[in-house]
């Protein structure tokens, strides 16, 4: 009798116990619902979250979109957070739960993606609406011509040269009159910069990718931006002597003394402060910086702040203006139809048709790459204007010189191997490192 | 009574103390440089703040809608730690009490399921979720903290009950007491320190998880405080200022938490390790 009370309770209570579990998942939840009946569901996942002013305009946007249509809901996972971005991103890919829009960094690698139907082809629609579609600049859409797939496979919402933006007043007290030009004049001013004690060139190669920007920089202006695409499709290996050549000039701007001795301590934050306050004369970064730059309580020397693109060999005049551009692409679910695929196709038009870049220009300093806009001059920071002035005079441009290669494993490699020169590795080294990286892949 | 100052206990109190200031630091500099302007953090990260900047305090809590994610955050470790102390309780109370066949191995099951890394399964219970339309389920959201920290609670709550004295439970039983009374009348009152123990593990973990709310919450207003930090931490530039006093709000509810029922945690802990 006792034993069968016992048995009963511990059934019971082992019962309210699972019950206890259970009661979760009874309650009314807002899961997504996403073609079902004339509710539809949009997720964007993009690295448009956080406080800036860009963000600001993003969400504006997004609540524009949901006044024009009550009846699509808008879930926005947007991360700005690079490890939570690609949490995400990987999870969305196991589960097959891809957000409509989403953003995933490098053009070579997109092939797996598209090959699984993952990526919508954006090639049709940029088409059929020439206001929209025609006002992209070519090269950005070229970019996202995947090798080996007909068709373009993103649209860029942000772009921009990566180049020099030093500060004037340190320049006139070392006796430069003008930015350097070619090679020859940029070592010269680093000895003239160092010679008034003010750091040359902010760096730091803790965030591992600024050495890997400055190198890309110097290969752009040494071997073109093509040798992005023959690095990534293997015509061209890391340990050509050419391509060495490129990571001797990183070792060259290390011997002449351009950085911080001790940048390979430093984060870009810490290198940026050090421009920020008049400690260091130059730093390699994006028009991002500009709203930065100009805001008096961040930046001391925010009114000698000035923008150059970055020094040309005078043995390669050809490439003068093979420019580094960022370049941040919306992509569309290849999965998606129907009233979904027309919802999320308009979303992304207005993400960036005319006015979104006129405001994104104006109001946050980050430029979409169209043609058919005309800023306000006074609204458009001088800062900017002569990088978008500068843009225009690029013949070819590239991102990270990992873009077009097709083990994801590079962007870390390359960066890692690059910051290492910082410590003393060779410029062979370097390039020996890199490469096996590819050999052991293949 | 005053203990005698000897060399060694000299040197004990030393080493205490270099290893306070090791841990204690890191919290202080996070402190000081939430008072600070981000250029001062970089510049001169050891000095004090030239001006005292109560701004960035403001600024993570209303501009970074940090308000809305500290209250969310409240509301679900509260909930997982109430969910946890009831169930892990009961299915104690069977364990340490109740001898009947699957005892054992329902004890070896919640074992095993302490050795489950979480990121193993993230897939399939994402799939799961978003299958079920849970995303953006608070309640499923705490399911799934219940689960993955009740094979903890239970191991410690089932050691703890053990070693109660049966006596009280069966003078329970003499006086007419059904097995839900001694239950919520005998054994919970006694198993208050290892309920204190396991509830401030739980809070603590479901307060710090950022994995399961980054995957399974997208609503802004559902979120809580750990993916609110990262809002700080953006694609071109971090605001320091405000990050560093957001840390703060963050740290504290734990730190103070942990500071009320640091006895009974230990004490807790410690009980059912040695057998009388």
């Amino acid at each position: 009798m006792r034993n069968k009370a016992k048995r009963i309770t511990a059934a019971a209570l082992t019962g309210v116990m699972a019950l206890g579990l259970l009661a979760g998942c009874g309650s009314s939840g807002s899961g997504s619902d996403s073609g079902s009946g004339e509710e539809v569901t949009i997720r964007l996942l993009t690295r448009m979250s956080g406080t800036t002013p860009q963000v600001d305009i993003y969400n504006d946007i997004l609540d524009e979109f949901k006044e024009k249509h009550p009846e699509v809901k808008i879930i926005d996972d947007s991360q700005s957070d690079e490890s939570a971005y690609n949490n995400v991103l990987s999870t969305d890919i196991a589960s097959g739960d891809m957000a409509n829009i989403f953003r995933i960094q490098g053009v070579a690698n997109l092939g797996e993606y598209i090959d699984n139907g993952l990526i919508l082809d954006l090639e049709p629609y940029l088409e059929e609406d020439e206001e929209w579609g025609g006002g992209f600049t070519e090269s950005s859409l070229d970019y996202y011509r995947v090798p080996g797939y007909d068709g373009v496979y993103a649209v860029p919402y942000e772009s921009g040269l990566i180049g020099m933006y030093y500060n004037k007043d340190l320049f006139e007290k070392a006796g430069i009159s003008e930015f350097p030009q070619t090679w020859t004049e940029f070592l010269d001013a680093i000895d003239k910069l160092n010679a008034i004690d003010v750091t040359p060139i902010a760096i730091g190669t803790q965030s591992t990718y600024m050495a890997g920007h400055l190198h890309n920089l110097i290969s752009y202006k040494w071997l073109g931006t093509d040798i992005a695409k023959q690095l990534g499709s293997r015509e061209k290996s890391w340990t050509d002597s050419d391509v060495v050549e490129t990571l001797q000039f990183v070792k060259d701007l290390i011997d002449a003394n351009a950085f911080d001795p001790n940048c390979a301590g430093l984060t870009d934050t810490m290198a940026f402060t050090a421009f920020e306050t008049g400690e260091a004369a130059m730093v390699i970064t994006g028009a991002w910086k500009i709203s930065e730059f100009k805001d008096p309580s961040v930046c001391s020397v925010s009114d000698s702040i000035e923008f150059a693109k970055f020094p040309y060999f005078e043995e390669k005049p050809e490439y003068k203006d093979e420019d580094m551009q960022n370049m941040s692409p919306y992509m569309v679910s290849g999965k998606l139809e129907g009233k979904e695929l027309d919802l999320t196709i308009e979303l992304l038009k207005m993400l960036t048709d005319q006015d979104a870049t006129k405001r994104f220009a104006e109001e946050s300093a980050t430029l979409i790459p169209r043609t058919d806009v005309t800023f306000d001059s006074g609204k458009i920071d001088p800062l900017l204007q002569e990088v978008i002035d500068d843009s225009s005079t690029s013949t070819g441009i590239g991102q990270d010189v990992f873009d077009f290669d097709p083990l994801t494993s590079m962007q870390d490699r390359t960066r890692n191997s690059i910051a290492s020169m910082f410590t003393g590795a060779t410029p062979e080294d370097a390039a020996a490192e890199i490469q096996a990286e590819i050999d052991s892949n293949q | 009574m005053k203990k005698k100052m000897t060399p060694g206990r000299g040197l004990m109190y030393v080493l205490l103390l270099v290893a306070a200031i090791i841990f204690a630091a890191p919290m202080l500099f996070t402190v000081v440089s939430s008072l600070k302007t981000k250029v001062e953090i970089f510049s001169e990260p050891f000095s004090l703040p030239d001006v005292i900047q109560w701004g960035n305090y403001v600024e993570a809590w209303t501009g970074a809608n940090m308000s809305v994610y500290f209250l969310n955050s409240i509301i679900q470790a509260g909930a997982t730690v109430i969910v946890l102390a009831i169930t892990s309780s009961m299915a104690a109370y069977v364990l340490s009490r109740f001898d009947f066949k699957c005892n054992k191995f329902l004890m070896l099951f919640f074992t095993l399921g302490m050795m489950v890394p979480m990121h193993t399964v993230l897939v399939p219970v994402s799939y799961m979720i978003s299958a079920l339309g849970l995303k953006n389920n608070i309640p499923a959201l705490i399911m799934i903290y219940t689960a993955f920290n009740l094979p903890f609670s239970i191991i410690v709550v089932t050691s703890f009950m053990k070693g109660v004295n049966k006596s009280l439970e069966e003078a329970a039983l003499l006086d007419g007491a059904s097995y839900f009374q001694i239950y919520k009348n005998v054994m919970l009152p006694m198993t208050v320190p290892a309920i204190s123990t396991i509830s401030i593990f739980n809070f603590l973990n479901a307060w710090n998880n950022i994995l399961f709310p980054l995957l399974f919450i997208n609503d802004k207003e559902l979120k809580p405080i750990a993916l609110g930090l990262l809002n700080f931490n953006g694609e071109r530039g971090s605001d320091y200022g405000p990050l560093m006093a957001a840390i703060v709000i963050t740290v504290a509810v734990p730190l103070i938490l942990y500071l009320l029922f640091q006895e009974k945690v230990e004490g807790g802990l410690a009980a059912g390790a040695v057998k009388e």
